[in-house]
């Protein structure tokens, strides 16, 4: 793959995984990813002090999708949509069969009937697989500057 | 003076019972109340968490932390000791330490006009003191020792570290009595600590509303759906109900995990769920860490410290009021500086239960802001306490079925405040 189309094909994968969190088809969230992942969120504070603790932690597919369950059947919560802003995406190196990219987003929440406000900005320092039909996620860590939440992170970032 | 649209007046801010099976909606939303809470509670002679001793290692090391509404720091010294500190230079009030934690050397020094502190708050230097060639300069009653940071009365409990603004503050462990030291001192056990992470929140509701819910064993087992479907709490499981004897505001429920083929007085639980799996079951499966069976120990420190174990995730909550509307929500994640990383790696998988976006606390801080609109919004409402009675003190059998722990807060509560 050229770095050309690389560099379609990543952007492409961010575009659509921020698609399924914008439309609310968290189902399709999970797929982002391979079976075998890391996913993990955390607070610029807690990274920066080599801290490893965030609100959410997974270390495979199977914990993502638990998570969707959750956010579907068993947490309790206001209605709400997110829209998460992804730009300035980078491949930062790649050997052809995974490419290491890291990106810079805000996500804004609306809870239903409500005003817009903004729920956390950050960056993403992420590993994509190239080599199945799809690109996919082995890994994702998705680090906050905005230490101080605003009511809830309920749905991924 | 009061508010024509809001129908209580001063005059009118009584309790509206003997007792504390009712609470007035506007303990939740007055501006005078709150401000009598800072006053009275948060500044006045109780204890309130400020951090964990091994946040600051080494002399120098400090930790900002806030008291009320009060920014201070906590500081470790030369002599070891632990100070705390009113974050605010004596000259012009200014915040000293501005990041959340750091080590700046010998002095604490204020940005401002370098007004500089040693690590137990004596004023150290004030550049300019003589003058400059001979003009300006302080005059010669200027005395350094009157001029500090204002020092806080400081308590340590095997590393957790409380302060209290009032001198006259009784001593932590006649404070918190001796039922509620001996749940303390199963986390706090003098086993070295290690801080996992922090976590903050933001959540528009009263301060108030989130001690009750921890001391409400009422909703756990109906709000909770993840909770109650995986067996790690249910009403019906083993478990007691304890309460400081003297003021029934501090308060500590703790349970043994059911087995997961009991499923008895789930019929009334709505929320229940039992067809519900995870693919990754590993932040649920605990490993025994204590040497008795509690599975789920929350401690509930007035007015505003939580102490959670949840069977390996070790948790601090700590309340920090932002006006009588809103209020966050500061966790500080435990570990012991000897846990293996198998230990440590399963206590992070367990951080998924709480925090912002906690499998078990999502629910809550959800709550809190459908409470803290329904309360604003009716300051002339009460709220009917009547679990398992009127008092304020925990059944003969000390079960959980049970406001008892509500009822003591709001029995010290009213003492505290003067509301009789």
């Amino acid at each position: 793959m050229s770095a050309g189309d690389l560099k379609v094909t990543i952007d492409d994968l961010y575009a659509a995984y921020a698609e399924a969190i914008c439309d609310d088809e968290l189902e399709r969230w999970p797929d982002f990813f391979t079976q075998e992942c890391l996913y993990r969120v955390i607070q610029r504070s807690n990274q920066e002090r080599g801290l490893l603790l965030g609100p959410i932690f997974s270390e495979n597919r199977g914990g993502l999708i638990d998570r969707v369950t959750a956010i579907r059947n068993a947490l309790v919560y206001a209605p709400r949509y997110l829209c998460y802003v992804v730009g300035t995406i980078r491949v930062v190196e790649s050997d052809g069969a995974t490419a290491r990219t890291r990106s810079m987003f805000s996500a804004y929440q609306t809870i239903a009937g409500g005003d817009s406000e903004l729920l956390m900005v950050g960056r993403s320092f992420d590993t994509v697989t190239l080599d199945g039909d799809a690109p996919k996620f082995s890994e994702r860590v998705v680090v906050f500057d905005t230490d101080r939440i605003p009511g809830a992170l309920i749905y991924p970032v | 003076m009061p508010d024509s649209l809001n129908p209580i007046s001063d005059e009118a801010k009584e309790w509206p019972t003997d007792d504390a099976s009712r609470v007035p909606l506007w303990v939740y939303s007055d501006r005078d109340n709150y401000q009598r809470e800072l006053d009275r509670i948060f500044y006045g002679p109780h204890w309130h968490f400020v951090g964990v001793d091994c946040e600051v290692e080494v002399p120098g090391d400090y930790k900002r932390a806030t008291i009320g509404e009060r920014s201070v720091v906590m500081v470790r010294d030369k002599e070891g000791g632990i100070n705390v500190l009113l974050n605010s230079c004596a000259h012009r009030g200014t915040e000293v330490c501005q990041k959340a934690s750091g080590n700046d050397g010998p002095v604490l020094r204020c940005p401002y006009h370098q007004w500089s502190y040693d690590l137990k708050g004596n004023l150290q230097g004030v550049p300019f003191r003589r003058g400059v060639k001979g003009q300006g300069g302080f005059g010669d009653d200027f005395d350094p020792a009157e001029h500090g940071l204002k020092r806080l009365k400081v308590a340590t409990v095997n590393g957790a570290v409380f302060a209290s603004f009032d001198p006259a503050v009784p001593p932590f462990e006649d404070y918190i009595g001796p039922i509620m030291m001996r749940y303390l001192t199963r986390v706090f056990s003098g086993k070295k600590l290690r801080v996992l992470g922090y976590q903050r929140q933001k959540l528009k509701g009263n301060w108030k509303l989130y001690m009750e819910n921890i001391k409400d064993p009422y909703h756990a087992t109906l709000l909770h759906v993840f909770l109650i479907s995986f067996g790690i709490y249910r009403i019906d499981q083993i478990g007691v109900t304890e309460q400081d004897e003297r003021t029934g505001a501090h308060c500590v429920f703790a349970s043994i995990r059911n087995k997961p083929d009991e499923v008895t007085g789930t019929e009334e639980m709505a929320s229940f769920k039992s067809d519900y799996e995870l693919n990754d079951p590993r932040m649920v499966i605990p490993v025994p860490e204590f040497p008795d069976d509690i599975s789920i120990m929350i401690q509930t420190l007035f007015p505003s410290l939580i102490v959670q174990q949840q069977t390996n995730s070790l948790q601090l909550r700590y309340i920090i009021p932002l006006g009588p509307d809103s209020f966050e929500l500061a966790w500080t994640y435990l570990g012991y500086a000897d846990d293996d990383d198998d230990m440590q790696l399963r206590r992070l998988r367990m951080a998924n239960l709480s925090g912002p976006s906690g499998y078990i606390s999502v629910d809550d801080s959800e709550v809190m802001e459908f409470s803290g609109a329904g309360v604003r919004a009716n300051p002339g409402g009460e709220s009917v306490l009547e679990l398992d009675g009127r008092s304020p003190w925990p059944s003969e059998e000390r079960h959980m079925v049970t406001e008892s722990a509500i009822r003591g807060f709001y029995h010290h509560y009213r003492d505290v405040m003067g509301y009789r």
